[in-house]
């Protein structure tokens, strides 16, 4: 080991730049959070339904999004949507385009794995209960698939957490986009990354256990 | 746009992008390799191990699976080489990166698998008198790897998305050479696109091939 | 020493150390009885099993085989039973669910472990497993997995596998419990057939007329303690205790069976 003095007056003393990025970074993360949230439910229905066209529509946006790296989908859109459209958006919600669309694919298929997990009595027993098809979804299949769905949504939503960083490679000002910034400018990257690390640590591991918590309480309900 | 001309311009960086898909294979070999195992040891570890021991495994996995793999390769190409006084070599920092982190993921894979073997089928060892030296090898292995085969796919499809954050530290993988190559020509559609296609292709037909297998095999085993 | 079978001596089970499912436990049969053990849910009958199959560490007391101890509680350390293990390898168990391991052939099944931890062969073994699967008309199942077999057949082949390795006593734990009803006559008619050769075995089951059939004596068990044991003629039809008749009322709906 090298002698190396740790000194976290840098962290302090650089604690705005740090926060507002820390915002910035909860923002991304809560909106794309809730994109995902409905947009996935969404794409599962269009990949369920009856009308083929939508089917496939629904089928090759997930594949497209699982099978390519967040960063690669981030830069793309950054380069080619002006290119295409013309039109330079904020790049905070081109930012939002990308993370959103991704997240909404993998959530779509989180939905997809928890409706088909619902056992066909159930359907028959709605059947036999002389439930319309619309009353079906709603009262059983609905509440089952989100309940069922939720632990993987939230494991979605940590990994949300984590993708976020991507943007500060496209310069946006997120947490790590600022602790890239002091970093280079204080000449302490040691202290900042770690801190960094350990922020988006400290975000991530209260959703987990909260994942840990909803996983054997449905196992328990559902047991 | 114009197909031939785009193609036609591909064409002409065929050797950069290939010079760029193979570093983002070797790291992603090398990184599967080393994780795999480091994988597979943590997770008896956890099971088994040393109560020490346990808590350091379990320190490990929350740490990688709690923060931003970007965050990670920063903090192992600026903080670890500072904090050890010497060179580590941008390779090595890169490769040791993504070990780690898919050590970490893997290593849940290989303990739900472990897990999901019920205590049946190890009475069952007992009562036909398998000593451990049977009932680990030709038992309990056999039923572990082809349970966490799927997951462990997925984890270097994962691994294979997650090494294109390493053109972010300027190594010069697909991601950053197809980056390279749009900033140069100021055509980045056609480069992005090729880019992001290469890696749909390989991460698509991995994906391909866990659905075949589970449908095939492991329906067939009813595992 | 005991001259006895089997002979298990003051055998004391808990869970937790406060939940006490066996207790004071002393029991002994001959070589060819057939012991089914009935009693209420929770009883303790599985755990009894288990502790004869050496499937569970015990708090206290001793189980021979043949008159050669192999397994002892160790009261003063708190550490594993002893366990002789070639001797306890001489008892086979049977499984409510089937314990199959999917990952093999039903063959492979039946031969891993005359093969790897017997020695035995594997031409040897294959032929010996081919010749029992052919007596229970498996034959064709040999190349299987078990995942395509029906609870019946998996069942079969379960018992198959404990038979192969030549046991002196075979230990049955609700073996048709989760099978559908008309399966479950294939596994008892076996069943019968190892009792037409001798072979020594303890049942547990829940059907009662199933126990009448093949038993030679019957042990009623309740709150971890063996309440009665009789012969079948005695046990259904007029037990000495009230608490089996009692129980034997509620299973049966009827005063006794004839
Ligand atoms: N591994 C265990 N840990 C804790 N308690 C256990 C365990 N196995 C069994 N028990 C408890 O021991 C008691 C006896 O269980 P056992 O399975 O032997 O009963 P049983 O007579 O076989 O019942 P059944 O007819 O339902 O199979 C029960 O109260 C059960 O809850
Ligand atoms: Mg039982």
């Amino acid at each position: 080991m090298g002698r190396y003095t740790w000194d976290f007056s840098v962290i302090t003393a650089n604690w705005d730049p740090l926060m507002a990025g820390l915002s910035v970074t909860l923002q991304l993360t809560a909106i794309c959070a809730v994109i995902g949230l409905v947009g996935g439910f969404v794409v599962c229905q269009m990949v369920m339904s009856r009308i083929a066209p939508l089917r496939w529509v629904a089928v090759a946006f997930i594949e497209l999004f699982r099978c390519t790296p967040a960063l690669v989908q981030i830069i793309w859109i950054f380069y080619c949507v002006p290119f295409f459209f013309g039109v330079f958006y904020d790049p905070f919600y081109m930012a939002i385009l990308a993370l959103g669309m991704n997240i909404t694919a993998f959530n779509a298929e989180a939905y997809r794995a928890a409706i088909q997990s619902i056992p066909s009595s159930h359907y028959d027993a709605c059947t036999a209960l002389g439930m319309s098809p619309l009353k079906k979804t709603i009262y059983v299949i609905l509440p089952q698939a989100v309940l069922m769905a939720i632990p993987v949504l939230l494991t979605n939503t940590i990994g949300l957490l984590q993708q976020t960083s991507l943007v500060a490679i496209v310069a946006i000002a997120d947490l790590m986009y600022e602790g890239k910034t002091l970093a280079t400018q204080t000449y302490r990257p040691i202290e900042i990354y770690t801190t960094v690390a350990f922020i988006y640590f400290a975000l991530s591991v209260p959703l987990s256990q909260v994942v840990g918590l909803c996983e054997r309480r449905l196992r328990s309900r559902l047991a | 746009m114009n197909i031939t001309a785009a193609l036609g311009f591909l064409w002409d960086y065929r050797l950069a992008l290939f010079i760029g898909l193979g570093n983002t294979l070797y790291f992603t070999a090398v990184g599967l390799a080393f994780g795999l195992a480091l994988g597979f040891l943590v997770s008896v570890v956890r099971q088994v191990g040393h109560p020490v021991l346990k808590v350091i495994a379990t320190v490990y996995v929350e740490i990688f699976r709690g923060t931003p793999v970007l965050i990670q390769l920063f903090w192992f190409f600026f903080c670890l080489p500072a904090l050890l006084g010497m060179e580590l070599g941008n390779v090595f920092s890169t490769v040791l990166t993504l070990s780690l982190y898919m050590g970490a993921i893997s290593s849940e894979s290989f303990r739900a698998a472990l897990k999901a073997i019920g205590s049946e089928q190890r009475d069952a060892c007992v009562a036909l008198g398998l000593p451990a030296r049977v009932s680990v090898p030709y038992v309990i292995l056999p039923q572990t790897v082809m349970r966490a085969v799927p997951t462990l796919l997925s984890n270097c499809v994962t691994l294979f998305k997650e090494s294109a954050l390493v053109s972010a530290v300027g190594m010069a993988d697909l991601m950053y050479q197809g980056q390279m190559i749009a900033d140069a020509t100021a055509r980045p559609i056609e480069i992005l696109t090729a880019t992001a296609l290469i890696y749909f292709v390989i991460a698509f037909s991995v994906t391909r091939t866990v659905t075949f297998y589970e449908r095939s095999y492991l329906s067939r085993m009813r595992l | 020493m005991s001259s006895s079978f089997l002979n298990v001596q003051g055998l004391r089970k808990s869970f937790g150390g406060h939940l006490v499912v066996l207790d004071d436990i002393n029991f002994q049969m001959e070589a060819g009885e057939r012991v089914v053990v009935i009693g209420p849910s929770g009883s303790g009958k599985s755990t009894l099993l288990r502790c004869v199959m050496g499937l569970e560490k015990i708090d206290h007391g001793r189980i021979e085989l043949e008159g050669v101890r192999y397994i002892e509680a160790n009261p003063k350390s708190h550490k594993d039973n002893f366990v002789d293990i070639p001797v306890r390898n001489k008892v086979g168990m049977v499984f409510q669910h089937y314990t199959l391991f999917p990952h093999l052939t039903v063959l492979g099944n039946l031969i891993l472990a005359p093969m790897r931890a017997r020695g035995e062969s594997r031409s040897s073994a294959t032929q010996r497993a081919m010749q029992l699967l052919g007596r229970l008309g498996l034959e064709s199942k040999a190349g299987a997995f078990p995942g395509m077999l029906s609870g019946g057949q998996k069942q079969r082949v379960a018992i198959a596998r404990a038979l192969l390795l030549d046991p002196k006593i075979m230990l049955f734990d609700e073996v048709t419990s989760a099978l559908d009803p008309e399966l479950v006559t294939e596994v008892e008619g076996l069943m019968l057939e190892l009792a037409e050769q001798k072979m020594s075995m303890m049942i547990v089951t829940h059907d009662m007329w199933f126990a009448k059939r093949i038993a030679t004596r019957v042990i009623f068990s309740a709150d971890g303690r063996i309440i009665e044991d009789a012969p079948p003629s005695t046990m259904f039809t007029n037990p000495r205790e009230p608490r089996t008749a009692d129980f034997l009322k509620k299973v049966l709906h009827v005063e006794t069976i004839s």
